[in-house]
């Protein structure tokens, strides 16, 4: 795979077109600490590889934007050549009023691509996520697998987390999945932690990271990895 | 011999539902091992989950002190930090914490409590090292995540490993002896017998005989609806084997 490519994201609108050629592989990690809006517009020649990471800080300890910290990112991926892949993470904290939206349109137009999507975030305050991930696959389009997983942490009670998954399959030779989860951590794994004597605040932070470091993992490059962890780390309650 | 728990009358039931302890009297010294015996749904991993702090259980009635303290009071983090242990029968698979990771913050956490500094990362990892030696336990093991991906057998071996990292004044095992075959018993029973001294106890909690085998109890308490309805010395696990636990419920 070629060199990473890293760009933190000014504030207003900004356009990614994507379109890589035969068997080019890119990847990708964009920033995004100020209010704006991003749009993706992403094709694949064939045999091409992209994988897009997008972390959105829309949280009150990050960046130095003023609030609301609205981030909106549109994805629009079209798979027009074959033995394409398509992988796009995300991850979003958002707290205050804020608000963070990822509009996903994943066209299988032809058979044998593999696109994968997973969007993780956590929500304070009375904050809110929307998701809405839908994953068109063509009559023609024959062994296309297509993947998309939404997982919410809600941290109030005033915050709100809506996943929409949209599924329009008309191919029957697929291999496709979707889930979304929102909820609070599992209780059982905090007493786990709690009774080896990790206090409760420290292993709600624990479990966190670890939820997205699920994510983060995808970076290829480990110090990036890294400072993104830590920036991350830093922003989480 | 200094006295590490002491239970009078304890009563729990489960938050929303009915009661499951009713009346638990129970002391245990330094040095002692106790084994708590009884038919399914007696209450034995109620009491050990009472006794970690789970709040799906609540208290309503009894003392219960640790170490001259009122455990009851204590968050499950404190209990810990205070010396109690308890080996999960169904420990939680925790998928992105590394199992050094989680050792690492709580061992650091315990250390803390007692006013010590944190340990370098070399004497940390000695110290896993050392006490991955006592259940056998594969250094591929420390990089992966709590339990995921382990086997029974594993899961099992891991509680005692972080019993070993822990050194508890009081190790409650629940169960430890369900789903281990022959081999992971004889290891995880050898685990705890060479984690046993003088100031230290362990209150092991199983339906069948087969783990006081390895874990020779010097003390037996047969738990039936919520209380202790028989204690006695080790020969009366071997009768529960060959008899069942039904002479003992007529016998009341």
């Amino acid at each position: 795979m070629g060199k990473l490519e890293y760009i933190v994201q000014k504030a207003g609108d900004n356009a990614y077109p994507l379109h890589l050629g035969v068997d080019e592989r890119r990847e990708v990690l964009v920033l995004q600490e100020c209010p704006g809006k991003a749009d993706f517009d992403i094709r694949l020649g064939s045999g091409a590889q992209l994988d897009l990471t997008v972390i959105s800080m829309a949280c009150s300890k990050a960046g130095a934007c003023a609030e609301p910290r609205n981030i909106v990112n549109g994805f629009k991926v079209n798979l027009d050549s074959e033995n394409a892949v398509c992988n796009l993470n995300g991850v979003y904290l958002v707290d205050s009023g804020n608000r963070v939206t990822n509009k996903v349109d994943m066209n299988h137009n032809v058979g044998h691509c593999i696109s994968n999507q997973l969007f993780r975030g956590i929500l304070w305050d009375s904050s809110r996520s929307d998701f809405e991930g839908r994953i068109y696959v063509a009559p023609d389009a024959q062994k296309t697998e297509a993947y998309q997983a939404n997982n919410n942490i809600v941290e109030s009670e005033q915050a709100r987390a809506h996943t929409q998954p949209h599924l329009e399959i008309y191919a029957d030779d697929v291999k496709c999945s979707h889930g979304a989860t929102v909820g609070n951590k599992e209780s059982g794994e905090l007493f786990y932690m709690q009774s080896r004597g990790i206090s409760l605040a420290n292993a709600k932070v624990l479990l966190k990271q670890a939820f997205l470091l699920g994510v983060l993992e995808k970076i290829s490059d480990d110090d990036l990895k890294e400072e993104m962890s830590m920036k991350i780390l830093s922003s989480l309650r | 011999m200094g006295k590490i728990l002491e239970i009078k009358n304890l009563h729990a039931k489960l938050k929303e539902g009915r009661e499951i302890l009713k009346g638990i009297d129970l002391t245990i010294n330094e040095g002692e091992v106790h084994a708590i015996m009884g038919p399914n749904g007696a209450g034995k991993s109620t009491l050990s989950a009472v006794l970690a702090g789970r709040d799906t259980f609540e208290v309503t009635e009894g003392e219960v002190t640790f170490m001259g303290e009122n455990l009851l009071e204590m968050l499950p983090e404190q209990r810990s930090w205070a010396g109690i242990f308890l080996g999960f029968q169904y420990p939680v698979e925790i998928p992105g914490v590394s199992n050094t990771n989680f050792m690492k913050a709580a061992v650091n956490e315990h250390r803390k409590a007692k006013g010590l500094p944190e340990l370098s990362a070399a004497e940390f990892i000695r110290m896993m090292k050392e006490k991955m030696a006592i259940v056998q336990m594969n250094q591929s093991f420390s990089s992966r995540g709590v339990n995921v991906g382990f086997s029974g057998g594993e899961k099992k071996r891991n509680e005692i490993f972080q019993m070993a990292m822990l050194s508890p004044k009081l190790a409650i095992l629940d169960e430890t002896d369900s789903g281990l075959d022959v081999d992971a018993l004889r290891i995880v029973g050898n685990g705890v017998t060479q984690l046993k001294t003088p100031q230290n106890a362990s209150l092991v909690i199983t339906h069948y005989q087969r783990l006081l085998d390895y874990i020779v109890p010097d003390i037996i308490h047969i738990l039936y609806d919520g209380r202790i309805v028989r204690t006695s010395g080790a020969e009366l696990a071997r009768e529960v084997e060959d008899k069942g636990y039904d002479w003992i419920i007529k016998s009341l």
